[in-house]
C-alpha cells in the first residue's frame, strides 16, 4: 500500500527525518540454539516512522529476529539498540515494544475490552480513561462496540484486529508484527492488510513485520529485507525488490519461475523469448531476466511472426478470474520445457493452436550483477 | 504409594519448549532470586520429609541382611505374586476400561459429566474401603487372590477409561471413516487405525496401573489375609510386626527399582503421546452408535454394573448384619468405648482435619513447584526436578512413615508428637498428584500468550497473576479436591503415624477389622460407607467444577 502511494525507487522516509541514532538498530545480531545458527550477523536499521518487512521462507530465522528484538530471546552476539540505547539488559515488559502475534494470542479468559485495556492496566491507568481509550482503539480497528464480546466468539479477522488494538494500546515505540495476516483466508487478508497499512500510516508507526507472504510485505512495508538461512540477502524498497532482485535466489523466492540470460544494448534487452525495453538503471551488457507467470503474453498467431516474438503451441488452457492461463511449448527452442503464458479473455486460443509470445515488462524482473 | 491413592498423569506439554517458559530474553533480577528460593524450598521439603527418612531406613536395614533376603526363595515368591497380580489386574483394567473409554469419547450420553464422575469414584475410594467392599461382595473373609486382582482392576478402570478417552476424543474420526471407505470393516478399522493411534495413551495407562497395582497395600492387606502378600504388605509386616528392618529395607530397594522402571515406561509413553497430541485438533465426534457399535456400548454398561456391585454390596452389608437388617454399626460408631478410643464421628472429624491440612500444604508446595518448573530455563533442570517430585509415588508409604519415626526427632520441636506429622506425610503423598494436575495446564498455555502479556508491559509476576492464575485456577481447584479426597483415604503412611488417641477413619477401620466380633465388623462397614459417601460427594463437586474433559487427572 505504502509503496504504491510513495514514489518508486526513492526510500520512503525523507532524509531530513533521519538521524543517526534514530529508531531501531541491529548490529551483527547472531542467535544460536545449541548447534544451529538461527541468525548470523544481521545488520538492520529501521528509522522512526518506517515499517520494515522481513521476508523469507519458513525456518529462515525471521521469527527469531522478531523475538530477539522484543526481548523474548537472548542473542548470542551482536547489539540491539533503540534510539541509541542498548537493550541487552532490558526485560521484555520494559522495552515499550508492542507485538502482534500470528493467530492473535488473545487472552481467552478476558473479553475484548479486557484484552485491549491490558496494557493500560499494567500502567495503572484509571478506569474512565481506559474505557475511552478502548473505545477509540476499537473504532480505529473497525470493531466499535465489540467491548463485551468474548474473544472465543470472534472470527479470525476480528481476533487479529483486537490483537492490533491491544498492541496499540500500549503506545509502543516500535510495533512488531509476526505474520499478522497469515492465518486468514485470502479476501479477509487483503482487506485487513489495507486497514492495517492505514493504521500504521496514520499513527506514523515504526514497525518490523515478519512474513513469508510477499503480498503482506509489499502491502505494509516501506522497505523489505529478504532473509534466507539467517542472513539478509537483500534490503530494498518494495519496487526495487520486485523489479531488481539482487540474486537469482531472491528472484525465485519472489515468484520468478524461470531465469534467462539476456544481453542489454542501448535500446533493448534481448533474450531467447523476445525483447524488452531497457530501463535507464540497467547497465549495458549481460543481464539475467526473471520471468513471473504473467511475464509472457500470448496472442493467436496471425500471418507471419513479427520480429522479436517467438512462436509457441498451446498445450493446456485454464480460465482464471480475469485472464486465461496457457501452458505452451516452443517448437523452435526445444531447450525450454513447458512455459506459462497469459492471454486476455476476449481472444482465447484453443489447445494445439499456434500463438506468438511477447515479453511483458511488468511480469519480469532484472537481476543486474553489481 | 498404595494403589489408587494418586491419580494418573497424562500431561500435554507445549510443543514450544519443555520448560514452557515464554521469555528467554533478559529478566528482572528479583525473579531469578524467587526461582532459586522457590526451588530450594520445594527441594528442601522433599529432602527433609522424603529423602532423609527413606535413606535413613535404607541405611538402617542395609547393613546385614540384604544378601539373605535376596537369596531367600520366599522373597522371590512374593515378588512373583506382586508382579503376577499386578499384570493380571492391569490386563483386566484395560479390557474393562476400553468400552468405557469408547463410551466417553465417541457416544453422546446424556449427563456425561455425571457418568465420568461415577467412573472416577472407585479410583479415589480408600483402599481399605475397596477391600471391604469386595469382602462384602464375596461374603467371606477368606483370603482370595482373584479378589485382589478384581479389586485392583476395579480401582484402575477409571485410569484406563479417562486416559484413553482423553486421547480418543482428540482423534479425528475421519481417519476411521477413511479406513472404512477403503474397505476395512469396523473391527479392522479399529485395529489398524484407532488402536495404533491410542497406543501411547494405552501404554501410559498400563504403566501407571501396573505401578499402582504392584504397590497396592490396603486391598492386599484386607483381601489377602496373611496368605497372599505383596512387597508392599511384606515391608509393612516386617517393619511393624517383625521389626525385621534389614529385610524391609532390602524389599524396599527391590520395590523402588521396579517402580522406577514403571515410571520410566510411563514417561516414555507420555512423551510419545504428547508428540501425537501436538499433531491433532480436537473435534467433536459424537454420534449414535450404529449396528455393531452397540457391542462396546453394551460392554460398557456391563462394566458399569460391575463397578457398582461392590459399592452396593458394601452399603447393603453396612446395614445388614448376619441377624438381619440393623443400624447397629452406625449406632455403635457414634458412641465411644469399645475398641476405639474415640467415637466414629470423632475419627471422621480427625480425617477431615488432617486431610484439610495436607491439602493446603500440598497446594502450597505443588503450586510453588509448578511456578518454579515453568520458570526454569534449563530443560534438564526442569526434567530432573519434575522427576524428583514424582519419586514419592514410587516409594512405599510404609517406608516413609517408618522413616519419619527414625529421623524427625532430630528436628527442633519434636515433630513426631505433633498433630502436623500425619498431614506432612499425606501432603507428600498427594503433592505429585497436585503437580500432575496443574502443571499440564500451565504447560499447555501457548507460550506466546505469556509473551504477548510481556510485550504489553506485564512483568514476570504480573504474567503469573494475570495469565497463569486465571487459566490454571480451575486446575488448582481440581487438584485441591482430588488431593483432599486422596488424603482422606490415605492409609499407608497414616496408619503408621497416627496416634492412637487421634485416629482417622481409615485407621479406625483398620483397628476395627483387626478385632474379632460381629459388632466391630459391622462398625467397620458403617465407617467404610461413611468414608465412601464423603469421597463420592467430593468427587461429584470436583467434576461439576471442571469444565474441560481432556482426560487429565
Amino acid at each position: 500500500m505504502r509503496s504504491v502511494l510513495g514514489s518508486r525507487e526513492t526510500t520512503a522516509v525523507p532524509e531530513n527525518r533521519r538521524e543517526p541514532d534514530d529508531g531501531l538498530r541491529l548490529e551483527e545480531l547472531t542467535v544460536r540454539y545449541g548447534g544451529t545458527t538461527a541468525l548470523s550477523g544481521v545488520d538492520l536499521h529501521v528509522p522512526r516512522g518506517e515499517v520494515l518487512a522481513v521476508l523469507g521462507p519458513s525456518g529462515c530465522g525471521k521469527t527469531t529476529l522478531l523475538r530477539s528484538v522484543a526481548g523474548l530471546e537472548r542473542p548470542s552476539g551482536g547489539r540491539i539498540a533503540f534510539d541509541g540505547v542498548e537493550l541487552s539488559g532490558v526485560p521484555v515488559h520494559r522495552r515499550g515494544f508492542g507485538m502482534v502475534f500470528q493467530d492473535g494470542q488473545l487472552f481467552g479468559h478476558r473479553d475484548v475490552a479486557g484484552n485491549v485495556d491490558f496494557a493500560l492496566r499494567m500502567r495503572s491507568v484509571g478506569r474512565r480513561e481506559r474505557r475511552e481509550t478502548v473505545a477509540r482503539l476499537l473504532e480505529l480497528v473497525g470493531l466499535a462496540g465489540y467491548q463485551d464480546r468474548r474473544v472465543t466468539e470472534l472470527s479470525g479477522g476480528q481476533a487479529q484486529r483486537v490483537a492490533l488494538a491491544r498492541a496499540l494500546a500500549a503506545e509502543p515505540r516500535l510495533l512488531l508484527l509476526d505474520e499478522p495476516l497469515s492465518g486468514l483466508d485470502r479476501i479477509l487478508r487483503e482487506r485487513l492488510a489495507v486497514d492495517l497499512a492505514r493504521v500504521l500510516d496514520r499513527n506514523r508507526m515504526t514497525g518490523v513485520l515478519v512474513t513469508h507472504d510477499h503480498d503482506e510485505a509489499f502491502t505494509l512495508a516501506d522497505r523489505i529485507a529478504v532473509l534466507a538461512a539467517g542472513r539478509i540477502e537483500q534490503l530494498d524498497t518494495p519496487w526495487r525488490l520486485w523489479h531488481r532482485p539482487a540474486t537469482e535466489e531472491v528472484a525465485r523466492f519472489l515468484g520468478c519461475g524461470i531465469v534467462l540470460s539476456g544481453l542489454a544494448d542501448e535500446e533493448t534487452i534481448r533474450c531467447e523469448l523476445g525483447t524488452l525495453p531497457r530501463p535507464p538503471d540497467c547497465p549495458v551488457g549481460t543481464v539475467r531476466i526473471g520471468l513471473r507467470s504473467a511475464g509472457l503474453r500470448a496472442a493467436p498467431a496471425r500471418e507471419g511472426t513479427p520480429v522479436g516474438r517467438s512462436r509457441a503451441v498451446v498445450r493446456e488452457r485454464v480460465h482464471r478470474h480475469d485472464h486465461v492461463r496457457l501452458t505452451v511449448t516452443l517448437p523452435d527452442a526445444p531447450g525450454f520445457d513447458w512455459l506459462e503464458a497469459v492471454t486476455s479473455l476476449d481472444d482465447v486460443p484453443h489447445v494445439d493452436d499456434e500463438v506468438t509470445l511477447t515479453l511483458e515488462p511488468n511480469g519480469t524482473a532484472l537481476i543486474v550483477d553489481s | 504409594m498404595t494403589a489408587g491413592e494418586a491419580p494418573a498423569n497424562g500431561t500435554a506439554k507445549n510443543k514450544a519448549g519443555a520448560d514452557g517458559t515464554a521469555v528467554s530474553g533478559p529478566r528482572p533480577r528479583g525473579h531469578a532470586v524467587f526461582i532459586t528460593v522457590g526451588a530450594a524450598l520445594v527441594l528442601g521439603f522433599l529432602g527433609v520429609f522424603f529423602a532423609w527418612p527413606v535413606v535413613a531406613i535404607l541405611r538402617l536395614g542395609l547393613g546385614s541382611g540384604l544378601g539373605a533376603v535376596l537369596t531367600a526363595p520366599e522373597t522371590w515368591r512374593i515378588v512373583a505374586f506382586t508382579l503376577g497380580q499386578a499384570a493380571a489386574s492391569t490386563v483386566l483394567a484395560i479390557v474393562a476400561g476400553m468400552p468405557l473409554a469408547y463410551l466417553l469419547a465417541r457416544v453422546p450420553v446424556p449427563g456425561k459429566a455425571l457418568l465420568r464422575a461415577l467412573i472416577t469414584v472407585p479410583f479415589v475410594l480408600p483402599t481399605l474401603v475397596v477391600g471391604m467392599a469386595f469382602r462384602a461382595l464375596l461374603g467371606t473373609a477368606e483370603p482370595n487372590a482373584w479378589a485382589i486382582v478384581l479389586a485392583n482392576a476395579f480401582f484402575n478402570v477409571a485410569v484406563v477409561a479417562r486416559t484413553v478417552s482423553g486421547l480418543w476424543t482428540q482423534l479425528d474420526p475421519r481417519a476411521t471413516d477413511a479406513a472404512r471407505s477403503l474397505g476395512a470393516g469396523p473391527l479392522r478399522a479399529f485395529r489398524t487405525v484407532t488402536l495404533p493411534a491410542l497406543r501411547p495413551a494405552l501404554w501410559s495407562a498400563a504403566a501407571v496401573v501396573f505401578l499402582f497395582c504392584s504397590t497396592s497395600f490396603g486391598v492386599v492387606l484386607v483381601l489377602g489375609g496373611g496368605r497372599y502378600r505383596t512387597l508392599e504388605t511384606e515391608i509393612y509386616l516386617r517393619t511393624v510386626r517383625l521389626l525385621d528392618l534389614s529385610g524391609a529395607a532390602a524389599l524396599s530397594l527391590l520395590q523402588f527399582a521396579a517402580v522406577l522402571a514403571a515410571l520410566a515406561v510411563a514417561a516414555f509413553a507420555r512423551g510419545r503421546r504428547e508428540n501425537v497430541l501436538a499433531l491433532r485438533r480436537s473435534r467433536a465426534a459424537l454420534r449414535r452408535p450404529i449396528g455393531g457399535e452397540w457391542v462396546p456400548v453394551g460392554c460398557a454398561v456391563v462394566v458399569l454394573g460391575a463397578l457398582a456391585a461392590p459399592i452396593v454390596a458394601l452399603l447393603v452389608r453396612s446395614v445388614n448384619a448376619r441377624g438381619g437388617w440393623s443400624l447397629a454399626g452406625y449406632r455403635a460408631l457414634s458412641g465411644t468405648g469399645g475398641v476405639l478410643d474415640v467415637s466414629g464421628w470423632q475419627a471422621a472429624w480427625n480425617s477431615l482435619r488432617t486431610a484439610t491440612d495436607a491439602t493446603w500444604m500440598s497446594l502450597l508446595l505443588g503450586v510453588l513447584a509448578c511456578l518454579v518448573l515453568t520458570s526454569l530455563r534449563s530443560r534438564w533442570a526442569a526434567e530432573l526436578m519434575d522427576a524428583a517430585l514424582m519419586l514419592p509415588l514410587g516409594v512405599s508409604a510404609v517406608t516413609v512413615g517408618f522413616g519419619y519415626l527414625v529421623t524427625l526427632h532430630v528436628l527442633p520441636g519434636d515433630l513426631r508428637t505433633s498433630p502436623l506429622l500425619v498431614p506432612f506425610a499425606q501432603a507428600l503423598v498427594i503433592t505429585p498428584l497436585v503437580i500432575r494436575t496443574i502443571l499440564p495446564v500451565l504447560r499447555s498455555v501457548d507460550r506466546r500468550v505469556r509473551a504477548a502479556a510481556a510485550t504489553l508491559g506485564a512483568g514476570p509476576w504480573r504474567i503469573r497473576r494475570e495469565v497463569d492464575l486465571p487459566l490454571a485456577g480451575r486446575a488448582v481447584v481440581t487438584a485441591a479436591g482430588f488431593g483432599f479426597v486422596v488424603a482422606l483415604g490415605e492409609f499407608g503412611a497414616t496408619g503408621f503415624l497416627a496416634r492412637p488417641e487421634a485416629p482417622t477413619l481409615p485407621v479406625a477401620i483398620s483397628t476395627l477389622l483387626s478385632r474379632p466380633g460381629e459388632l466391630n465388623t459391622q462398625m467397620a462397614y458403617a465407617a467404610c460407607a461413611l468414608l465412601m459417601l464423603v469421597t463420592a460427594c467430593a468427587v461429584l463437586v470436583i467434576e461439576t467444577l471442571r469444565s474441560d474433559s481432556s482426560g487429565e487427572f
